[in-house]
């Protein structure tokens, strides 16, 4: 990585991400026998919000991929914008497996259009604990952190998290530096 | 003089001054937000300084890790202790340091817009037309004195924040020599700063858009926050008391 990427924030994508997305439909047999949690049927993934140039071209290109996806995986496709201004897109299917390859399909389609730079996060939603759980896949990191708020302003369960992550650990590719487990918060999922 | 004192006497006396400071002392990683919050001076007592307030303080926050930790006896009472002898290290900065610093910033402040008048001014009769007669043998002087409050400032802010750190090591080993035993401290410490806390409470977004503006490399960041701290790193702490242990002759944790 140059002076260049730096100064300009620019950061590499971590290594394969296909591999480490997938790891987490291992993880969900131990997240239900272990923890209980199934999913929620529903994931998503988040990106940067385009500058007004790209904006007109991706819009088109969006669509047409969102397209082909829905109709490849038979998956629900929606599109959505949060309050900070990143876009979703939310994948409901009750197979968590589907939901993790039809967010890689969006994902790599992106990329191929030029736009993996604005990838932020793959999020992964169960239920069955006391609140919901959250798995987020940060693509610049390459690693997947827990995230459970417990519904009260911008508070997260810390003592869940980190069941989850020593539970976990083994078979999904966790994020080590707990100080970068950033929340989504009102996730639209 | 005169001013600075009265200063003193109304943060001294009001309590709702002090809860920002208390604040700050635990805001700093080593305490989750819950705990910031419960913390308050004893209110019948109307005065923080009594030491009522730092036993209720140090209480609801023992009973916040009561609930979170395994209750170890010794672990708390070494907490307390902590709490007690850091309230009255923090208690003497508060005046020391506060006065110092205050006095600096409120020095610098003065000159600043004493700066600013002389500037505007021109002195005495400099009159209306300030920009075209007076401009070109003012600003200078505007300039130095502004540059010397700023660098007052800078240096106050640097001073208020080294000493809070050494403020933290001499409660550390107040703490360790009432209680005989500087490795329940060490395992207290340990444990608070242990993982839970170090769990960020913002979000994704928002720190990703805030990125795009950080053009300083992280370990000039890092650099700063050292300078700045109001906390040593944990590392240092226990350090500190691992040294004091062997001076005591106790297990070094």
């Amino acid at each position: 990585m140059g002076l260049r990427d730096v100064l300009l924030g620019k950061k590499k994508l971590a290594g394969p991400a296909r591999e480490r997305l997938f790891a987490l439909t291992t993880a969900a047999v131990t997240l239900d026998t272990e923890l209980g949690l199934r999913s929620a049927g529903a994931g998503g993934i988040v990106f940067k919000p385009l500058s007004a140039g790209e904006f007109v071209r991706a819009e088109n290109d969006l669509q047409q991929l969102l397209d082909s996806v829905a109709t490849e995986s038979g998956s629900k496709l929606e599109r959505r914008e949060d309050s900070f201004g990143y876009t979703w897109i939310i994948v409901r299917d009750p197979d968590l497996e589907d939901q993790v390859t039809t967010i890689h399909a969006v994902a790599q389609g992106l990329e191929e259009q030029g736009f993996g730079s604005q990838l932020l996060a793959a999020v992964f939603k169960f239920d069955g604990g006391k609140h919901p759980v959250y798995w987020i896949y940060g693509y610049k990191r390459g690693a997947f952190w827990p995230f459970v708020p417990t519904g009260e302003d911008q508070k997260r369960d810390n003592a869940e998290e980190l069941e989850l992550k020593a539970k976990l650990e083994k078979e999904l590719p966790v994020e080590q530096d707990l100080a970068r487990w950033f929340g989504v918060f009102d996730a639209p999922l | 003089m005169a001013k600075f004192s009265s200063q003193f006497a109304r943060n001294f006396t009001d309590t709702s001054l002090l809860v920002p400071h208390l604040n700050n002392w635990f805001a700093v990683a080593e305490f989750p937000e819950e705990i910031v919050l419960t913390i308050r001076p004893n209110k019948e007592k109307d005065d923080a300084f009594h030491p009522s307030s730092a036993l209720q303080c140090s209480r609801e926050l023992y009973a916040k890790l009561e609930d979170d930790l395994p209750p170890e006896r010794t672990r708390m009472e070494s907490e307390k202790t902590f709490m007690i002898g850091r309230y009255y290290h923090e208690m003497i900065q508060y005046i020391v340091v506060e006065g110092l610093g205050l006095g600096a910033n409120t020095l610098a402040a003065l000159i600043t817009r004493w700066g600013l008048y002389f500037g505007m001014f021109g002195g005495f009769g400099g009159g209306g037309n300030r920009n075209s007669n007076n401009g070109n043998n003012q600003v200078p002087i505007w300039l130095i004195v502004f540059v010397v409050a700023a660098v007052t400032y800078a240096v106050s802010f640097i001073l208020i924040r080294t000493i809070s750190r050494y403020r933290e090591y001499a409660a550390d080993r107040g703490s360790a020599l009432i209680t005989g035993a500087p490795e329940n401290l060490m395992s207290a410490l340990q444990k608070i700063a242990s993982d839970m806390f170090r769990i960020p409470e913002r979000d994704l977004r928002q720190v990703e858009t805030m990125n795009a503006f950080f053009i300083i490399p992280t370990s000039v960041k890092k650099g700063a926050q050292t300078l700045f701290a109001t906390h040593p790193p944990l590392e240092k702490r226990l350090e500190a008391l691992s040294e004091i242990a062997r001076e005591m002759g106790r297990p070094v944790a």
